[in-house]
């Protein structure tokens, strides 16, 4: 040992020795930067096709479900309540909402395989339920149109089945494929420290190189090495100016979301407060009056917190104006007179003056409105993101292969003199 | 040459320990809902407990002459003069075939206790459009009553906040002392009395009574003493060591016949006219011979604290006994019923 070190050192002191290690170093900078570079710019590229194709979708089709099971619960217990032409409609939009949601499940059925999460569990579960519902209701209404009370039980069993065992499951997919969306945006736009840390170590160790040269050649430019510094440059800023394009994006995606979700949740409430109205009529059970009320109250909370439009909280308000006759035990009118049943049916039923929709419905394209227009923001910037990153993760590896290549050469020409 | 070494391991290290994160592993969750059966009703219990014994509240009722009387020789007092200027709240059931059911479309109410609630009205002097009958909630009708109990329950829980309120309630409910503890109210004489019977599919051969019914599911109200009965049942077939049938409880026993349509359970147990009813809708039933020795009384149940309301409603109910209409309105609405399950309409207590 004491024989090998001074041999080293006599070794690295020479010239071409010195040089001998700045194109090793440099090489093995310039690789592994490129090898991270690569392996960070792909898996952004990754994380930004989950956001964009998988998770975005599912997380579209979970609220598709859910808006539209809501709505089918509503439809199937309204249609009772009429006779049977008014009737004849209502259930024509209780199969429409029941074909919707199943074209829905099916891309989500799709969407959701290999995505390593419960998605494909629970899209499978909602299918699983959305025919025993189907038959529940037919039933259901073949029986109350016999004129059998146990048509009811048909009604409020679906009807326990969505708001139990439907609704839940579409709520949590919905809210657990939104955090997967937000993590992938989060994932794609995050800095790719290591990449960064090897590349400026690259640049430093060129900058060493071409001193080391300059000072020990007097020849004041060697352009292999300048090449290379340029090359790694362009892959270092490159790489900065992609990702932070995709930060970018992402935040602006987060954002839109952060405004779809309260929005979804009115909607489906909306959804929600229009079966409980037809349900306080048809089976009621204690609280349930409450239980409504306090809906309006949420739905108005959610649409305060996604910025409060205007005319998507006139629209509550005018419902829950035209409701107060059924919300009325709720307000400590439990003993005011109560109003007569067929009253209250046109109260839930027919359509708001100098409107085809009802008082519900009004809200529900209010919100769907804006709904739609935020996840399309949404939907653009992750689909921006994911563009954007396109091929990077090659050239990067391109870009400091050549890099290596040019350092080689640069250097390989200097310690050449040394052996002619 | 060590120092770059130690920079190109400590880049390595950075690259293994700062890259994003990776997509998340399985979720914690099931896909499942909590429950396993979402499809059944609420409240489906395979494993009822039977309910806690009540004390002995008094379930008599007040003689109608018992107090003051008004010219018209009709009990009197502010509750009834209040009704007769503001109009009459009856709380009703919408389910009960027969018994009181609405027609969801018309909203017309019809059955025996609709026809008792109509003849209360009348004897009071309000006018149809003065008389609101009411569907009660489930699992709150009896909140409905202006009683101290009552009021002492809603302050607690504001669930039953809402349930509203109304002066009398005709619908199906049984006399029990229970009753009377919890809700601080009174019953009227009754106008009904039934027992119980068993509703099978029919072609179920070999079952004649509840303990034939070993290993097959029995579906009855929650909490109500044909639940009880059942697990008695189950219960001393555990002891004898025999197969045991399967007590099912519901919250809405409404939901039985569904259950038995849909195959969930095998039987129903529950009282004859509650069973006619069912059977009357779906034909392949059978209602069997069998009843029980309990039989069970349904009266008009009114606030504890409205003596002279409860005095008028069985003054209606004498008068409707007397005059023979509370028999032709039991044999018109529950007509077809077999003979051995008709249980006279209970006499007045007092005239004994």
């Amino acid at each position: 040992m004491p024989v090998s070190r001074p041999r080293s050192r006599g070794v690295v002191k020479r010239t071409e020795h010195g040089f001998l290690v700045f194109a090793v170093l440099v090489a093995a900078l310039g690789l592994l930067t490129g090898l991270t570079g690569w392996a960070a710019l792909d898996l952004r590229q990754q994380r930004a096709a989950d956001a964009a194709d998988q998770r975005a979708e599912l997380t579209a089709k979970a609220l598709d479900v859910y808006r539209a099971m809501a709505d089918a619960d509503a439809h199937s217990l309204n249609a009772v309540l009429v006779n049977a032409e008014r009737a004849t409609p209502l259930r024509q939009r209780f199969r429409d909402d029941v074909s919707a949601a199943t074209e829905a499940l099916h891309v989500a059925s799709a969407r959701s395989a290999g995505t390593g999460d419960d998605a494909a569990g629970q899209v499978r579960e909602l299918s699983r339920l959305l025919p025993l519902y189907t038959r529940l209701v037919e039933v259901g209404w073949t029986e109350s149109d016999a004129g059998r009370p146990v048509g009811i039980s048909y009604l409020s069993n679906a009807s326990s089945l969505v708001r139990t065992g439907i609704l839940p499951v579409a709520r949590r997919l919905h809210a657990e494929q939104t955090e997967a969306v937000v993590r992938a945006q989060r994932d794609a736009g995050a800095v790719p420290w290591p990449f960064l840390v090897a590349g400026v170590a690259t640049l430093a160790a060129l900058v060493a190189a071409q001193r080391s040269v300059t000072r020990r050649t007097r020849r004041r430019v060697n352009p292999g090495l300048v090449l290379a510094t340029g090359l790694t440059s362009v892959a270092l800023l490159g790489a900065i100016v992609v990702v932070g394009f995709v930060d970018g994006r992402g935040e602006v995606g987060q954002r839109e979301l952060a405004v779809v979700g309260p929005l979804a949740e009115a909607r489906n409430l909306g959804r929600e407060a229009d079966e409980a109205e037809a349900r306080i009529l048809i089976f009621p059970s204690a609280g349930d009056v409450s239980e409504l009320d306090g809906m309006f109250d949420d739905i108005e909370e959610l649409v305060t917190a996604a910025g409060g439009d205007e005319a998507a909280l006139a629209a509550l308000e005018a419902w829950r104006g035209h409701d107060e006759p059924l919300l009325r035990p709720a307000r400590g009118g439990a003993n005011a007179e109560p109003p007569a049943f067929t009253d209250l049916v046109r109260t839930i039923i027919d359509p708001a003056p100098g409107d085809a929709d009802t008082f519900g419905q009004r809200l529900d394209s209010r919100l769907t409105e804006l709904i739609e227009e935020h996840r399309a923001r949404a939907v653009d910037s992750t689909g921006s993101a994911k563009a954007t990153l396109a091929n990077w993760d090659a050239a990067v590896l391109l870009l400091m292969a050549a890099a290596v290549l040019s350092a080689a050469f640069g250097l390989g020409v200097r310690i050449r003199e040394y052996y002619t | 040459m060590i120092k770059v070494l130690a920079l190109v391991a400590a880049l390595a290290c950075l690259t293994a320990c700062a890259a994003p994160a990776a997509p998340a592993g399985p979720a914690a969750a099931p896909a499942s809902p909590s429950s396993a059966h979402p499809d059944l009703p609420p409240g489906y219990d395979e494993a009822p407990e039977r309910t806690a014994p009540c004390g002995n509240a008094p379930t008599d009722s007040l003689d109608p002459a018992a107090g003051p009387l008004g010219p018209d020789g009709r009990p009197d007092g502010p509750n009834v003069r209040r009704v007769r200027e503001e109009g009459l709240r009856v709380g009703v059931s919408q389910t009960g075939q027969f018994r009181s059911k609405r027609d969801l479309i018309t909203g017309e109410l019809s059955g025996l206790e609709i026809d008792i609630a109509k003849r209360v009205a009348a004897a009071l002097g309000v006018p149809d459009e003065d008389l609101s009958m009411i569907g009660l909630p489930t699992g709150g009708r009896l909140y409905s009553l202006d009683t101290g109990a009552n009021r002492a329950a809603k302050a607690v829980d504001e669930r039953l906040g809402d349930v509203p309120g109304v002066d009398l309630v005709i619908a199906g409910v049984s006399v029990t002392a229970c009753r009377v503890e919890t809700h601080g109210l009174r019953f009227s004489r009754p106008y009904m009395q039934t027992h119980s019977g068993l509703l099978v599919r029919a072609g179920l051969s070999g079952v004649t009574r509840p303990e034939d019914l070993a290993g097959r599911k029995v579906c009855s109200g929650a909490g109500t003493t044909n639940s009880d009965e059942m697990i008695d049942v189950r219960d001393r077939q555990r002891a004898e060591r025999r197969p045991e049938l399967v007590p099912v409880a519901v919250n809405d026993t409404s939901d039985c016949l569904m259950l038995m349509q849909r195959g969930f359970v095998d039987a129903v147990y529950s009282d004859v006219l509650i069973l006619h009813g069912y059977r009357h809708q779906d034909p392949g039933t059978v209602l069997l011979d069998y009843r029980s020795p309990l039989t069970t009384k349904a009266a008009v149940a009114v606030s504890g604290e409205q003596d002279d309301l409860l005095r008028f409603a069985n003054d209606v109910l004498d008068d409707m006994r007397a005059d023979g209409s509370l028999d032709l309105a039991y044999d018109t609405w529950f007509q077809g019923l077999a003979r051995h399950h008709r249980l006279p309409v209970p006499d007045d207590p007092y005239r004994r």
